[in-house]
């Protein structure tokens, strides 16, 4: 017989508080997986969006200290920092949340400025881009947003009490832009009565530019626009406000699922340690050392919380794979599970097992063998 | 004390409920290596807290406890004693309920630095020894009360100890079954020469030891040789 063997009949013995314990971990586990995942999603398709356009900076005005990306700016800034040495080219941008269809949630509408390179990576499913100078009140729906709404090419939306004509269904590389709407700069401008500015300008940067050139370019944006700032691709996506947001959600309710689930352990072990009083007694009478009693009730903890982090991990993403498909949800969140993620499950899994049994272990190591055997 | 000493208590005193009971005073007794010694006397005597005295599972209030003449001081020196040296049967024989026969007399060797396959080696061959080949597989709640108590005979020799500490071990058995432990326990003392301290109210164990300790309100009050 093996340790690794009594730990198990120990827990196997009271079987059902054990799955639960278990499944309390799960939860725990479970819910931080997912909204990680979930967060991790939301930034690779981010960073994704732009990568797919060749965007290399992303400028925007943010209110001071907040640095919330909301306010408009002049869409004339754009042949300013064209003219800007390094940039090969620039294209201004509404990015927007509007109800499309009176009854639907909101959703993404982006404006493009028309004949701009942001158009060249557009891949159409059905339809074609049409969005010539003249080409008025066309709209083209992302692969997601064409599947909640139910319209194909041809079909009519109304956006704000005006009907745009479905140009085209376009399919991206990014959960957003599959989300999304788009249409010329222009006609959103119109709509929303905001002629002439944008919220964010996508440059493109010559291909020989160094990084050193590229820094000294934010600069100079920066310096000479007073209120822009110029992002690399990667960093809106880090510092979006939302992604923030959805970060510290995320740690806020995996805290509390996870402290629920580490006092459901040391409950769990104490009453597990309460009622073996006699037997741990019988293990010190034949000589155990405190360090084996200990280690047995750590392990137990442990395996119990590795357990649940293994059960939380496959409910994590399962559950997100599934929420992935519903109706309401779809093209919304996409679930992105690194290893690196999986392991810090485990990771805070153990420990939080650790932490759980080190009151019960101690309380079983300081029994004196007499009296714990008089217990029964 | 004699060179032959083995176990030893030097003015013993133990008090329970913050000194409202006094369970032992000022108790001093020699055993010594290879004896048979029955102790005696009513409930609530001392009996069992002399006996988990010697057997280190419990520390005095006042006095010493010695074992092969080193005094058993602290936690770490308690628990090494019990591992290698005394082998314990209890009246409630204390078997892990989830554990096999064989499972429960590997339980002290832990402590030992045998393998796995080692452990279950010399776990059968002791419950062979107490007559339990048939009940290897057996968990406590498929035995017996005699069985029970052959098993915790058997985990009792488990680390090859000299002394055998038994608490009222024919207690919860009929009157077949406690023959039967009985004569097991002797044949340990008489075969293998170990030293057997029995707390019992039966008689007939009792009669069977080499001396009689008889105790009465936490003292000794006689300590003779058993009529032959």
């Amino acid at each position: 017989m093996t340790l690794g063997l009594l730990i198990w009949k120990n827990l196997w013995r009271r079987r059902t508080r054990s799955l639960l314990t278990v499944a309390g971990v799960a939860v725990g586990v479970a819910s931080g997986v997912a909204m990680a995942g979930i967060a991790k999603g939301y930034e690779q398709s981010l960073a994704r969006v732009y990568a797919a356009r060749g965007a290399d900076l992303i400028i925007t005005r943010l209110s001071n200290h907040k640095r919330v990306p909301t306010t408009y700016f002049e869409q004339a800034r754009a042949s300013d920092i064209a003219a800007l040495p390094g940039v090969q080219a620039v294209a201004g941008v509404v990015w927007v949340m509007l109800n499309v269809e009176e009854e639907s949630i909101p959703v993404l509408v982006e404006g493009w400025e028309p004949g701009s390179f942001l158009w060249d990576h557009l891949k159409l499913r059905a339809g074609s881009v049409t969005n010539g100078p003249g080409d008025a009140d066309c709209i083209y729906l992302g692969v997601m947003c064409a599947e909640m709404l139910k319209k194909k090419v041809g079909d009519t939306v109304r956006m704000e009490s005006r009907a745009l004509r479905v140009a085209g269904i376009f399919e991206s590389n990014s959960m957003f832009e599959n989300g999304s709407t788009l249409l010329p700069l222009p006609l959103l401008q119109s709509i929303l009565g905001n002629e002439g500015k944008i919220n964010f300008l996508n440059v493109r940067l010559a291909p020989e530019i160094t990084a050193g050139q590229v820094d000294k370019l934010r600069q100079t944006i920066q310096g000479r626009f007073r209120g822009l700032k110029a992002f690399q691709a990667e960093e809106i996506a880090q510092n979006s406000i939302g992604l923030q947001a959805a970060k510290a959600m995320c740690l806020a309710a995996t805290s509390i699922a996870l402290l629920i689930g580490a006092l459901g352990m040391m409950n769990t072990l104490l009453m597990s340690v309460f009622e073996r009083t006699s037997e741990i007694g019988l293990l010190m009478a034949v000589g155990w050392r405190r360090r084996r009693v200990v280690a047995m009730i750590l392990l137990e903890s442990v395996i119990l919380s590795l357990a649940g982090a293994a059960g939380g991990v496959l409910t994590g993403i399962i559950g997100v794979r599934i929420m992935q498909t519903m109706g309401f949800m779809q093209g919304r969140i996409a679930g992105e599970f690194s290893l690196g993620l999986i392991g810090t499950a485990f990771a805070v899994a153990a420990l939080l097992g650790m932490l759980g049994g080190i009151y019960p272990a101690a309380r079983a190591a300081s029994m004196s063998p007499s009296a714990a055997l008089r217990s029964e | 004390m004699s060179a032959e000493t083995i176990l030893a208590l030097q003015g013993v005193r133990r008090v329970f409920d913050g000194g409202r009971v006094v369970a032992l005073q000022g108790v001093d007794l020699a055993i010594q290596a290879g004896d048979f010694v029955a102790l005696v006397g009513p409930s609530g005597c001392g009996k069992s807290t002399l006996l988990h005295l010697l057997g280190a599972l419990d520390e005095p209030d006042a006095g010493e406890v010695r074992f092969g003449g080193a005094k058993l001081v602290g936690t770490a020196v308690r628990s090494r004693c019990r591992a290698r040296n005394i082998g314990f049967v209890f009246q409630s024989f204390h078997l892990l309920p989830t554990l096999t026969a064989l499972e429960n007399v590997q339980i002290p060797m832990f402590e030992m630095p045998w393998s796995s396959g080692e452990r279950q080696c010399r776990a059968e061959s002791l419950l062979r020894e107490v007559g339990l080949e048939a009940r290897l597989h057996h968990r406590p709640s498929e035995l017996s009360g005699g069985e029970r108590q052959r098993v915790a005979a058997a985990r009792s020799l488990a680390n090859q100890p000299q002394v055998i500490l038994a608490d009222e071990p024919t207690g919860n058995l009929d009157s077949a079954s406690a023959a039967r432990v009985l004569d097991l326990l002797a044949s340990f003392h008489r075969e293998r020469g170990l030293t057997l301290v029995v707390a019992t109210h039966d008689p007939d164990v009792a009669g069977r030891a080499s001396r009689r300790i008889t105790m009465r309100d936490g003292r000794i009050l006689t300590d003779t040789p058993s009529l032959p």
